[in-house]
C-alpha cells in the first residue's frame, strides 16, 4: 500500500460490524477480500463491465470493484460468505436443503470442520442443480445478482431474468444454464416470501418508492414468525 | 494505484462547495460509477475525494409540483437511476423518465449512480441529458454561499462541460411536464451507453427533439422540433412522415470504432422517426 493516508470506516459486512481504517481510494473489493479475507468475491474487470464482483449493500445489487470502500459508512454488506444460512430458522429450514457430496462454494478456502458442509442457500442449491458454472470466476458474483431481484420483483421467466443478468459477464457456458438455474432459485424465493406473507412477516416496506429491503439473506432466511 | 490522498464527507452541499473551493484538486464523488472507472484508468487526476453519500438523505428527493405550469418534477441530485425507475411518482409525471433510467447501464449500476453525477458530469453518451433537454426544465445548483437555477437549454456547454463554477454542485433538477415523450436509444451492447439516443417531446405548444451520443454531448435538433411542431399545426403532413426531408448534418457527430458520423446522424434521424411513430402508437 502506497497511500498512507487512511479513513475511519464503519460497516456491516454479513451481519458483523467492522471497523477499519482505509485509504480514500480502496474499493470496496479491495476491503473485502485484502483487509477481511472474504474471497468469495472475484475482481474481474475491474470497471463495473463483467459484474463478478457483485455484492449486496442494503439488499441492493452493486459492483464491489466500482464502490470506494469509503462510501459504504453506515451501510450492511453482505457477500457470498454472507449467504451461509448459520442461524437457520424453522422457515429458512425450508429454504436450505442439505448437501453432502458437494463442497461449499462460499466455503472452498474455509479449513474449519471441512468435513461438515453448511446447507447451501436456495439460489446456490439451483446453481448445483443446474451445473450452471464451468470455471467458476463469475458463479458467486451471479448468485449475489440473482438473489438481489426477488426484491426488485423479477419475474422468474427467461426473459425478464436474463434482462436483469444483463450487468453480469459469463464467459464459459452461454447463459442457458444459468438463467435455468436463476427461474429456479427465484420461482423458490419467490414462494417462500410468499410464505412468509401469509404467515404475517412483512418482508417488505412498500411505504417509499423504491422497496428500502433490509439484507436479502437475513430476511429470506432469518425470518421467523 | 491513484494520487488520491485526502477524503472529505460533508453534510451539506454548501459543506461539500467548499471543500471544492478549499482545494481546486478535489473532486465530488456521487455514485462513482462513471468517476471511479476514470480514475482506475488513469484518465482523471485529482487528489482528494469528496464523498457525497453523506447528502444522499438530504438530496434524493423526488417531488412533484402540481402547481407550476403543467406540473414540475424536482429530483434531488442523489437519487439514484434505480430509486427513479422504481419511483410511482415519476412514472405518473412522465413515463419516458422511467424507462430512460431503467436502461441504464445495468441494474448494478444503477443502484449507485445518481442522476446528479450523471447531469454534471455531461458524458456525451449519457441519457439524462437528453431526457432533461427533451423535457425542457431547469438546473438547481449550489455554492458554498449562495443557490441558483439555469434552464436546461443554457446547461450543458460541450462534451464533458456544462456551466458549473469549479467550486459549485447540482442539487437537484427539475423537469417540465410534457404532452408525451418517448426516449429511444442504441446501445453499444457492451457499455449499454447510448450509441444514439433520441428523447421526443411534446409540449403545449411545440415540440423538444434532444440527441445523445454524437460525440460532442447532448443537443437538440430544432430543424426536428420546427418540422413536427408546423406538422401539428398544418396538418399538412402526417406526424410521422414530418421528419423524412430533414438531414441530419454528420459535421455534428464525431466517430469512433463503434461507428462513424454519418452512421450516427443516420441512427439518429431514424430513431427520431420511431419516437415519432412510437408516440403515435403506430408499430414500427
Amino acid at each position: 500500500m502506497f497511500n498512507t493516508n487512511q479513513f475511519k470506516l464503519e460497516l456491516q459486512v454479513n451481519g458483523e460490524q467492522v471497523s477499519q481504517h482505509v485509504a480514500p481510494d480502496t474499493s470496496l473489493i479491495e476491503l473485502l477480500r485484502l483487509s477481511l479475507g472474504l474471497t468469495g468475491t472475484n475482481h474481474g474487470c475491474d470497471t463495473a463491465q463483467c459484474g463478478a464482483c457483485t455484492v449486496l449493500v442494503d439488499g441492493q445489487a452493486i459492483k464491489s470493484c466500482n464502490v470506494l470502500a469509503l462510501q459504504m459508512q453506515g451501510r450492511a454488506v453482505t457477500t457470498i460468505e454472507g449467504l451461509n444460512p448459520t442461524r437457520a430458522e424453522p422457515l429458512a429450514t425450508q429454504a436450505i436443503r442439505d448437501v453432502h457430496d458437494w463442497p461449499n462454494p462460499a466455503n472452498t478456502f474455509d479449513t474449519v470442520d471441512s468435513n461438515k458442509t453448511l446447507p447451501l442457500h436456495i439460489m446456490q442449491q439451483a446453481f448445483v442443480d443446474h451445473g450452471a458454472l464451468q470455471c467458476g470466476y463469475c458463479t458467486s458474483g451471479m448468485i449475489m445478482r440473482a438473489v438481489a431481484m426477488v426484491h426488485e420483483r423479477v419475474a422468474a421467466d427467461e426473459h425478464a431474468i436474463a434482462h436483469a443478468l444483463g450487468g453480469n459477464l459469463c464467459r464459459c457456458t452461454g447463459y442457458h444454464s444459468i438463467v435455468q438455474a436463476v427461474m429456479q432459485g427465484l420461482g423458490e424465493l419467490c414462494q417462500l416470501r410468499e410464505l412468509q406473507h401469509l404467515r404475517g412477516i412483512d418482508a417488505t416496506d412498500e411505504s417509499h418508492d423504491m422497496p428500502q429491503m433490509p439484507d436479502t439473506t437475513t430476511s429470506t432466511l432469518q425470518g421467523s414468525p | 494505484m491513484s494520487l488520491v490522498t485526502g477524503y472529505g464527507r460533508p453534510l451539506s452541499a454548501q459543506a461539500a462547495c467548499a471543500a471544492l473551493q478549499a482545494n481546486p484538486n478535489a473532486k465530488l464523488v456521487a455514485g462513482g460509477q462513471s468517476l471511479l472507472p476514470t480514475l482506475r484508468l488513469g484518465l482523471a487526476l485529482f487528489d482528494e475525494i469528496i464523498d457525497l453519500q453523506g447528502l444522499a438523505p438530504d438530496l434524493n428527493h423526488i417531488e412533484r409540483h402540481a402547481e407550476l405550469q403543467n406540473g414540475t418534477l424536482t429530483i434531488g441530485a442523489m437519487a439514484t437511476h434505480a430509486q427513479i425507475n422504481a419511483s410511482a411518482t415519476v412514472q405518473a409525471f412522465c413515463p419516458m423518465l422511467t424507462q430512460l433510467a431503467g436502461r441504464i447501464g445495468d441494474q448494478q449500476v444503477r443502484n449507485m449512480g445518481t442522476i446528479g453525477g450523471s447531469v454534471a458530469n455531461h458524458d456525451p453518451a449519457a441519457c439524462w441529458p437528453a431526457g432533461l433537454l427533451a423535457c425542457g426544465g431547469l438546473v438547481n445548483i449550489a455554492s458554498s454561499t449562495q443557490t441558483r437555477q439555469i434552464d436546461i437549454d443554457d446547461f450543458f456547454t460541450g462534451l464533458f462541460s456544462t456551466d458549473l463554477a469549479p467550486d459549485e454542485m447540482v442539487v437537484s433538477v427539475t423537469f417540465n411536464k410534457p404532452l408525451a415523450a418517448a426516449y429511444l436509444k442504441f446501445e453499444q451492447p457492451a457499455s449499454r451507453f447510448a450509441l444514439v439516443g433520441v428523447a421526443v417531446a411534446q409540449h403545449a405548444n411545440d415540440f423538444r427533439v434532444a440527441i445523445t451520443g454524437l460525440g460532442h454531448g447532448a443537443m437538440r435538433w430544432h430543424e426536428a422540433e420546427d418540422a413536427l411542431t408546423k406538422a401539428t399545426q398544418s396538418h399538412a403532413t402526417p406526424l410521422a412522415q414530418a421528419l423524412t426531408p430533414l438531414h441530419l448534418d454528420p459535421e455534428l457527430a464525431s466517430g469512433d470504432i463503434h461507428g462513424g458520423a454519418a452512421y450516427r446522424v443516420h441512427i439518429a434521424k431514424v430513431l427520431c422517426q420511431r419516437a415519432v411513430r412510437q408516440y403515435l402508437g403506430i408499430a414500427t
